[in-house]
């Protein structure tokens, strides 16, 4: 156990991100005076002209114990807002990281605060943990009648698992790939190491994952209802079968919709999930016109996961690039 | 008698309730199993109030007092400082202060006969807390935290500190408190003892986080295990009644 937490400790150097947050705000200005020279000035100034770079260091590690209180603030509202058993979810996080090495809490600079939290549960090896049963239960009450059936399906399938993947609102999008890319690196190392049990390997071999993400719904783009409503036929042919996987494909892309990310991996992932869908967050109220606060919940195969991880990357390239 | 207890799925109990050798005071819209764990363990020996200081809920922070006296913040309603008055026995002295730091519990950190106060209170306020608590008053900082309110907590029994606190400051501290201090954490590695727990000098209460060692770190500075409510209650009466007579 040693060797694997020296490994972690050692991969997060390499895995610490030099990340710039490029301010978009002094191109779109279009009649300012001329640019400021380059400056590491990290604040507007008193004329109101932008500031071109902040370079901010922000660190991927291990999961440890004195990161409990900072793991727990982030994973309190998770249940939109209703008690449950945050602590005894945070201490099995940590666990995790411990023997496995799975899982990541981003730091910024030299904060010893986590700002994020990301890792993988398997769903079969938790099942009777507090804390997952009353996320179940929490996520099958929201979830439509159409998808109540699939969840369950999902929840009790042997090899899925849960993406927990939480950070602040204002973390750079710049941070989803390489934490995408280490996450799902860790669990397919996960999976092939020596060191660990059997059991334990095959919790990590894991064929679909079902993730719980906070978005936006636009109110001026609702996905068709007639598109949402229909039901899963009983069909046997083959034909049928086909019709209805294009027919879940379609439904998936219609409930994908109206949907704002910000999470630019959950977007992504949307994009190629079997299936997803949305419900009101409970504990933000948002105004008329504006975007409503929502919980998208979706099941993506691994195979999915990889193309979309691939898509992000070159999403986010892209952005980059401007 | 240490015990675990959460507000609504928070772990401070010290934000929402306040305790002493005389009274306890909590907040309103706690879960019943909260009142019903302080009832249990307070109810026979003195009187448990609900109320709100401030249409808060934070009585904890917004009041400072011990068995002497109760200092509520400027913002405190009329009505709630009658409710106070009202059931709270008369020995109790009540009194509304003009502060700007209207924070009171994050300020001031007292026992029966010893408080400390944040640095930048004014000189006015040091001599009512001096007055109506009937303690004596010191200006520190703990840990280069002006807070005392929060990051530490003590008893007639001893104390506990913030964890960052140094060794020669925690022997300044305990010589001038005169109580056993000793740096520890509340709700599993929380440096805020103000708000992660409550305290008098037979029982406490933290947050459900508190690891084991904390709680016993706890049962043993403010020496609660061989502590016996009833004899403490009623050593007041008899000073009391000494003094009629």
């Amino acid at each position: 156990m040693p060797k694997r937490k020296q490994q972690a400790e050692e991969d997060s150097p390499s895995v610490d991100e030099e990340q710039q947050y490029k301010s978009d705000s002094s191109s779109s200005t279009s009649d300012s005076d001329a640019p400021l020279p380059d400056s590491e000035e990290s604040s507007d100034d008193e004329a109101g002209e932008a500031f071109q770079q902040v370079d901010v260091d922000f660190g991927f590690y291990c999961p440890q114990e004195k990161d409990f209180l900072g793991m727990r603030t982030l994973m309190q509202n998770y249940l939109d807002g209703q008690e449950w058993a945050c602590s005894d979810m945070v201490e099995a996080i940590i666990a995790q990281g411990d023997s496995a090495g799975v899982g990541s809490v981003i730091k910024c600079g030299e904060e010893e605060d986590p700002i994020g939290v990301s890792t993988v549960l398997n769903l079969a090896r938790h099942a009777d943990a507090t804390p997952l049963r009353q996320l179940r239960d929490f996520l099958l009450a929201a979830a439509g009648s159409t998808h109540r059936r699939r969840l369950e399906q999902a929840w009790a399938a042997p090899a899925t698992g849960l993406i927990i993947n939480e950070r602040l609102v204002n973390s750079p999008p710049e941070l989803s790939e390489p934490l995408q890319t280490s996450l799902f690196g860790e669990v397919q190392e996960a999976a092939e190491d020596e060191e660990l049990s059997k059991e334990e390997r095959q919790c990590f071999d894991l064929q679909q994952f079902l993730m719980v993400v906070r978005a936006y719904t636009d109110p001026s783009q609702q996905p068709d209802k007639a598109a949402g409503g229909s039901g899963v036929g009983a069909g046997s042919s083959k034909q049928q079968q086909q019709q209805k996987r294009k027919k879940a494909q379609a439904l998936a892309q219609a409930q994908a919709e109206g949907v704002v990310h910000f999470l630019p991996e959950a977007e992504c992932y949307q994009a190629a999930a079997d299936w997803s869908f949305c419900f009101p967050a409970a504990d933000r109220v948002a105004g008329e016109g504006e975007l409503q606060p929502c919980r998208v919940v979706m099941l993506i195969s691994s195979a999915a996961a990889a193309t979309a991880r691939t898509q992000l990357a070159t999403l986010l390239q892209a952005a980059q690039d401007e | 008698m240490a015990s675990r207890v959460a507000f609504e799925n928070s772990n401070d109990v010290g934000v929402f309730a306040q305790l002493t050798n005389a009274y306890s005071i909590i907040a309103l819209g706690a879960a019943e199993n909260f009142y019903s764990v302080f009832e249990a363990e307070l109810a026979d020996h003195i009187p448990v109030i609900k109320t709100s200081v401030a249409g808060t809920r934070l009585v904890g922070r917004m009041t400072v007092g011990n068995r002497n006296g109760l200092l509520l913040p400027n913002t405190t309603t009329d009505q709630e400082l009658m409710h106070i008055r009202n059931s709270l026995p008369d020995e109790v002295v009540v009194q509304r202060i003009d502060e700007r730091l209207s924070a009171l519990g994050n300020c001031i950190s007292c026992n029966d006969y010893v408080a400390l106060i944040h640095p930048d209170i004014d000189k006015e306020t040091e001599e009512i807390v001096a007055d109506v608590l009937g303690v004596e008053v010191f200006r520190q900082s703990i840990a280069g935290n002006v807070l005392v309110g929060s990051y530490c907590k003590f008893t007639n029994q001893g104390g506990i500190v913030a964890p960052q606190t140094s060794v020669e400051d925690l022997d300044e501290l305990s010589s001038l408190l005169q109580v056993p201090l000793v740096a520890g954490t509340v709700n599993r590695g929380s440096d805020v003892i103000g708000a992660g727990l409550v305290a008098n000098d037979w029982v406490s209460f933290c947050g459900l986080d508190t690891t084991t060692t904390e709680l016993s770190v706890i049962e043993s500075v403010f020496k609660l295990r061989e502590s016996n409510p009833a004899k403490i209650v009623n050593e007041m009466r008899a000073s009391l009644i000494d003094s009629m007579i």
